[in-house]
């Protein structure tokens, strides 16, 4: 006898009711993707209608280079939207305020994992200058257009904090708290690293060394998460390093390139622009080299010298959860 | 043009270049890297914050009028191997005094140091936790390394003997690409035996402060045993 579709539903949700934790976690991470994936396509239309209104004769590659440019403030600004419209509509998540975060909490729990991850990513970029995969070019602002470089400047930090403070309540503290109510630490850990990935990659055109970076960051944070139970730590490391590397150095992230204050650039990637091949550096080490420990176009998210410190990081956190346990 | 020949000397095309047991043998060894990087920052913060908190344990047990009052302030010393074996002999004394004395001074004494050996092994036993990981990646990786080169340097030999000519630009590629395995397992191999030898060195150091202490407790409960037997007499 055929199964009615009121029965069959009932008897779905019953059978999934064990999973309901998981199903919340999936159905956040799946809101908070849509919710990104809008917003960008409601930015992009409006940048189009004023731009195509503004400049006559415009192609559509410099409409996608404008939106290109902007795609960290869309993404930032958006994870910020998305995480106050989820208190309104949830005001029992915890903690006070738009998104939750306290002047004491980030004291005494953001602050100290900013200055962790602004230490290295400063050690990071100096190692590569002493090394010579770097060059320095020079302080990028200029004096009479000084008031609107500083405003770029900060809206990219203020995005880009917006942006790691979001997504690491979301992931490491809603998703990832779920996960754990079904899962060991280290498979919830993986598996919320791997959602983390998915999201990274719907969001920006990421290649593979890039989101393999966003992996280790997010096992080692969600590891560091599960342990401490606070996230804060983590968002401030992981700020840290992405304001460092991109407004302050100028380095590419996210498949965004921006001049920053200080201008930095890797060595010899000009020849890798245009096309002109590989090319053998004085010191004897050929530009596929350098790419692979700097992340050459990419920008240091890309790079295997990152992504060999978040290895450490994740081997670290796991010998510390394992000693706890 | 000079832009049109493309030389591949860095270390990358060297890996990329070699063979799957080579690449295989690469990988395992920077592994085994990352975890000793690993035990080696996480030893060094524990073991740093143990020594720290153990001077300023010792600091605050000679100060103290009493047992009791130690045992008060023993929460600010969460990560302290002596702190810990006083607490453990402490807590025997306490039983030993709650309960009825049946026994002869010596035997309370016994109790006591039983105690405070089992505090302290256990104490060993936490700090050394995962430093064999090092001692064992010190040892094996230099051959692991050596094997990948062996093999690598085994198919340059075959591709050498398939070509029918040795000269230097046939045979130095070969051992080249074959040599990154060695050197890999050297990275690997060299911090591992210099972590080990400063962390046993540390671990023995805070051993010997455990040890010193519990000669000093013992000394200092057998001082007031023999005291109150003398008020008792």
């Amino acid at each position: 006898m055929p199964l009615d579709p009121a029965t069959a539903w009932r008897r779905l949700r019953s059978r999934a009711r064990p999973y309901e934790g998981m199903i919340k976690a999936f159905r956040l991470a799946l809101a908070y993707a849509l919710f990104s994936v809008c917003a960008r396509l409601a930015v992009l239309t409006l940048m189009t209608y004023f731009l195509v209104n503004a400049h006559q004769g415009l192609r559509l590659e410099d409409i996608s280079d404008v939106a290109g440019s902007n795609e960290i403030l869309v993404v930032g600004f958006t994870a910020l939207a998305f995480v106050a419209v989820l208190r309104r509509l949830s005001p029992v998540s915890g903690g006070k305020g738009l998104v939750g975060l306290s002047p004491a909490m980030f004291e005494t729990r953001f602050v100290p994992g900013f200055l962790r991850g602004s230490i290295l990513a400063w050690a990071f970029a100096l190692a590569f200058l002493l090394t010579g995969y770097y060059r320095y070019l020079g302080f990028y602002i200029q004096f009479e257009e000084s008031v609107l470089a500083l405003a770029t400047v900060a809206a990219r930090i203020a995005a880009l904090g917006c942006m790691v403070y979001c997504e690491e309540w979301i992931f490491r503290r809603r998703f990832l708290d779920h996960a754990r109510a079904h899962l060991p630490p280290l498979p919830a850990a993986a598996l919320t690293a791997a959602v983390f990935c998915a999201v990274k990659a719907l969001q920006f055109d990421l290649g593979v060394m890039h989101l393999a970076t966003f992996f280790l960051f997010a096992l080692a944070a969600g590891l560091r998460s599960i342990k401490t139970n606070d996230f804060l730590y983590s968002a401030g490391f992981w700020a840290a390093l992405l304001i460092v590397f991109h407004p302050l150095l100028g380095l590419p992230i996210l498949g965004s390139a921006f001049p920053g204050v200080l201008m930095i650039k890797v060595q010899g990637m000009e020849d890798l622009a245009t096309g002109s091949g590989l090319r053998l550096l004085p010191d004897g080490t050929d530009n596929r080299t350098l790419v692979f420990l700097t992340g050459g176009v990419g920008g240091p998210l890309s790079s295997f010298a990152l992504q060999f410190i978040l290895s450490v990081q994740v081997a670290m956190g796991w010998l510390k959860l394992g000693r706890a346990r | 043009m000079a832009h049109d020949q493309v030389v591949h000397t860095g270390v990358v095309d060297l890996v990329l270049q070699t063979g799957l047991v080579v690449q295989m043998v690469l990988l395992t060894l920077v592994g085994a890297s990352v975890v000793c990087w690993a035990v080696i920052l996480t030893k060094y913060r524990g073991l740093k914050a143990s020594a720290r908190e153990n001077a300023r344990f010792l600091d605050v047990f000679w100060k103290s009028k009493n047992l009791e009052e130690i045992s008060r302030r023993l929460d600010e010393f969460p990560k302290s191997p002596v702190a810990a074996v006083f607490q453990s002999g402490y807590k025997e004394l306490r039983k030993l005094s709650q309960s009825e004395r049946t026994g002869s001074g010596d035997a309370e004494v016994d109790n006591i140091q039983r105690s405070l050996l089992r505090a302290s092994t256990a104490q060993v036993e936490k700090m050394e936790k995962n430093v064999s990981w090092l001692a064992t990646t010190a040892s094996a990786a230099p051959f692991v390394g050596l094997f990948g080169t062996v093999w690598g340097i085994m198919n340059s030999f075959q591709n050498i003997g398939a070509m029918g000519s040795a000269n230097l630009a046939v045979v130095a590629p070969g051992i080249a690409e074959a040599l990154i395995a060695t050197a890999t397992g050297l990275g690997a191999a060299i911090p591992a035996v210099v972590g080990y030898n400063h962390f046993a060195g540390s671990i023995r150091r805070i051993t010997v402060e455990m040890d010193c202490f519990s000669q000093d407790f013992l000394n200092i409960i057998q001082r007031s045993l023999m005291a109150s037997r003398k008020k008792a007499n």
